[in-house]
């Protein structure tokens, strides 16, 4: 029992100034910020104000549209990028494994630098871009892609291409750990294609769907660079996003919005993530 | 590991941590923009020294923002995180407008507080209402009370406002009569002025009636409510006013916009326009509708011309509506409060009001001084007119004194030689106490004017996009101001 103190005391110690660094870079700021959105105000003149904040931003109707907008191409794009990876995961499945040089060549949108990104999309669809140009060529009438409904688009696009490689990687990492030996079982006892993706793929894949869909959430709040580049900090009411709302809300020093909205988004996603963790779980209950 | 070594590595690690920083009660940080060497730069670096004198181990330490748009930048992030942290700046001397006008020109910069009635509303300054209340040395029955007003938010002063403006009608009766022009629409609101100088159908006329303020409309933002009263008719409608008033200034004459938004490098290029154009400001306008400040011009040719012009203010509803131009603020994390509230109330005496203390040159020249340039500002004029282009809030009995200080700018600003000798004929006029009515117009709202100001200017000036467009990007714009802020 002392022999064990001891080598729990010493394991403190040496994770001790990690912890100290955690504590102070992410703790702290953590605190602050829950201090923050509780308040109006510093120095001498912060007072107060309890869940006042969160109660002015539910009745403000800018941040509700970023709210909106921010939650739709969170739904939009994760269901898209989720069954577009999963699709070419599983027709990537047999080549994959003779090929290494076709997964790195599907992970290459995803190393591009942003600034090439935000050039490419400018050379396809500003309003002399090249998609202007074809459609003055058809004799359709000229719009600027880039406002309006249609930007939405182009972001969920550019999000697509640019990240469903990398969430192909993991879906087919998982898809490659699935034992042989299941699908030629099942083909003797006379299963078809979809019945084998059905009851042997689906059911084996869901942590894998999971971190994959973990990633994809992260690299959608990535985008905002892209967005940002694209449309600056007012772009079109169609993609002003929560991250505009709370990027803006710093720099006119408007702190307790800041933080209460940040703090609503994470807790957001906090519940999102217990929510599908737990669904993946009970899934994966059969292994245990 | 050994165990010591980890213990010297825990202690190196919180080190930083316990160390403080210490509170210095004998500086006051005071954060300021640029201006023009004789300008508000030069009035807070005489109430310094002053102030330095009268308490012996106070310093003040006074920031100039940097104009440079990268260096600015950095700069501002770096001070609103160590405001966040409740250890920014004592006090804060800043114009509401976020453009500065500069010895090299004009230039339009990111502003620290994009909209100073949202900064009172999220805290940013300190309620100094204690000490400006029992300050019975201030002389407050002679400061412009409605203006004074702005400065309160819910009961609690925030802001000292120093210099204010209204929009005011120069107009040239007898020009205007000729050319066709209704006259009694000069009493009425800016849409049916506008309407009456197109009519005439005179670029000159029409030039005039170009005025890009917000106070040329009655609707704007409620603060108390968080809510837009701007509609999108009115706004519409007065941009399509100003689009038909442009395209008949336009080949005529040169619309106010050409000449007020000459940037940094085209000095030489203003400067030869002006010239080819014999053209001054806007004198040779028979309608203008410009500041406050171009009263201490055109009172005097009007005298000395006998009544050529007429000044009236723009009148929105039952009044004008106001903006104030220069403010002062106590931060939110202050350090010494009493001293900093008697470093700013300086700002409101009548030798800062009415620049008694605005650093003149030794020599009064006569003739022509040359005119500094881009390359050289070494050889600086006095920069005529008001400093930072605002009246004092100290508007009793601010006529003369103010006219004495222009009369003296006559010998020493840049000006070609048929104008000063002009301007020297002129300012051996004393100026009629009538004049002064102007100062006691009835105001009907002040605005603090904030980005979104230079935002409707850009608006107007934005072609081939149709009006409601733009009204509807606008008042999107106006309400992510207001929400964000």
């Amino acid at each position: 029992m002392k022999l064990q103190t001891k080598k729990a005391w010493t394991a403190f110690l040496l994770i001790l100034p990690l912890l100290i660094g955690c504590l102070v870079f992410y703790g702290a700021p953590f605190v602050l910020v829950i201090w923050f959105s509780v308040v109006r105000g510093n120095g001498a003149a912060t007072q107060f104000v309890g869940l006042g904040n969160y109660a002015k931003l539910m009745e403000n109707p800018v941040f509700l549209l970023a709210a909106k907008n921010t939650l739709g191409f969170l739904a939009v794009g994760l269901a898209l990028i989720l069954l577009l990876s999963y699709a070419i995961a599983l027709l990537l499945r047999s080549p994959a494994q003779r090929s290494s040089l076709l997964q790195s060549v599907v992970i290459l949108p995803y190393v591009m630098p942003v600034i090439g990104t935000v050039i490419l999309v400018d050379v396809l669809f500003a309003e002399t871009g090249l998609w202007s140009k074809l459609y003055n060529l058809l004799g359709l009438p000229a719009q600027s892609w880039l406002q309006g409904s249609s930007a939405f688009w182009i972001i969920v696009l550019l999000y697509l291409w640019k990240n469903t490689g990398y969430s192909v990687l993991i879906l087919l990492s998982g898809l490659l750990t699935i034992p042989k030996d299941h699908y030629d079982a099942a083909e003797l006892d006379g299963a078809n294609r979809w019945q084998k993706l059905r009851y042997i793929t689906a059911p084996q894949m869901w942590y894998s769907v999971f971190f994959a869909g973990v990633f994809s959430l992260i690299n959608a709040f990535k985008c905002f660079r892209e967005i940002f580049l694209i449309g600056g900090e007012a772009p079109d009411e169609s993609i002003y996003m929560l991250q505009h709302f709370i990027n803006n809300s710093f720099k006119k020093l408007s702190y307790g919005k800041t933080a209460a909205a940040s703090l609503l988004l994470t807790f957001l996603l906090c519940g999102l993530f217990a929510l599908c963790y737990r669904f993946v779980l009970r899934k994966e209950a059969y292994k245990r | 590991m050994k165990k010591w070594m980890l213990w010297l590595l825990i202690a190196t690690l919180l080190c930083p941590l316990l160390g403080c920083s210490r509170t210095n009660n004998t500086s006051i940080w005071i954060v300021t923009e640029e201006s023009r060497w004789d300008l508000m730069n030069g009035q807070i670096l005489a109430v310094q020294k002053a102030f330095e004198k009268a308490h012996p181990g106070i310093k003040i330490r006074l920031d100039i923002l940097p104009t440079e748009e990268k260096e600015r930048s950095a700069y501002l992030q770096q001070l609103r995180t160590q405001i966040t942290q409740g250890h920014g700046p004592d006090a804060y001397l800043l114009p509401t407008d976020n453009g500065l006008s500069l010895e090299t020109g004009y230039l339009t910069v990111e502003p620290l507080f994009s909209d100073v009635v949202l900064a009172m509303k999220n805290g940013m300054f300190r309620d100094i209402s204690q000490w400006y209340d029992a300050d019975a040395d201030l002389g407050k029955d002679s400061l412009n009370t409605a203006i004074m007003d702005a400065g309160v938010l819910e009961g609690n002063r925030y802001v000292l406002p120093l210099r204010y403006d209204i929009p005011v009608i120069y107009a040239q009766q007898a020009v205007l009569e000729e050319a066709g022009f209704d006259l009694s629409s000069l009493e009425k609101p800016l849409s049916e002025l506008m309407q009456a100088a197109l009519s005439t159908g005179n670029a000159y006329v029409a030039a005039g009636g170009l005025f890009t303020g917000s106070q040329a409309l009655t609707g704007w933002i409620n603060y108390a409510e968080d809510r837009i009263t701007l509609t999108e008719e009115d706004l519409t409608s007065y941009i399509e006013s100003y689009r038909r008033l442009t395209d008949t200034a336009r080949d005529h004459y040169l619309v106010p916009m050409d000449v007020r938004s000459y940037v940094l490098g085209s000095y030489d290029k203003f400067v030869s326009i002006f010239q080819e154009n014999n053209y001054h400001g806007a004198i040779r306008y028979p309608l203008y509708i410009g500041s406050l400040a171009k009263l201490l011009d055109y009172a005097p040719i009007s005298q000395y011309e006998e009544g050529s012009y007429t000044l009236s203010p723009l009148k929105t509803g039952n009044g004008s509506i106001a903006t104030v131009t220069y403010y002062a603020a106590m931060g939110s994390g202050c350090r010494n409060p009493e001293l900093t509230y008697a470093f700013l109330r300086q700002f409101l005496s009548e030798d800062s009001q009415w620049e008694h203390n605005r650093p003149t040159k030794a020599n009064i020249i006569i003739g022509n001084p040359p005119r500094p340039t881009h390359q050289d500002t070494s050889n600086k004029a006095q920069t005529p007119g008001l400093i930072e282009n605002g009246w004092p809030v100290r508007t009793k009995n601010s006529l003369a004194p103010l006219w004495d200080m222009r009369r003296k700018q006559f010998y020493t600003s840049n000006m070609s030689t048929t104008d000063r000798f002009r301007y020297r004929q002129v300012g051996l006029t004393p100026l009629e106490e009538q004049w002064a009515q102007l100062l006691d117009a009835a105001i009907v709202q002040v605005r603090f004017p904030s980005t979104m100001d230079t935002a409707l200017e850009t608006a107007l000036n934005t072609l081939d996009i149709p009006a409601q467009e733009i009204a509807q990007q606008f008042l999107w714009d106006l309400r992510r101001h207001i929400s964000e802020g």
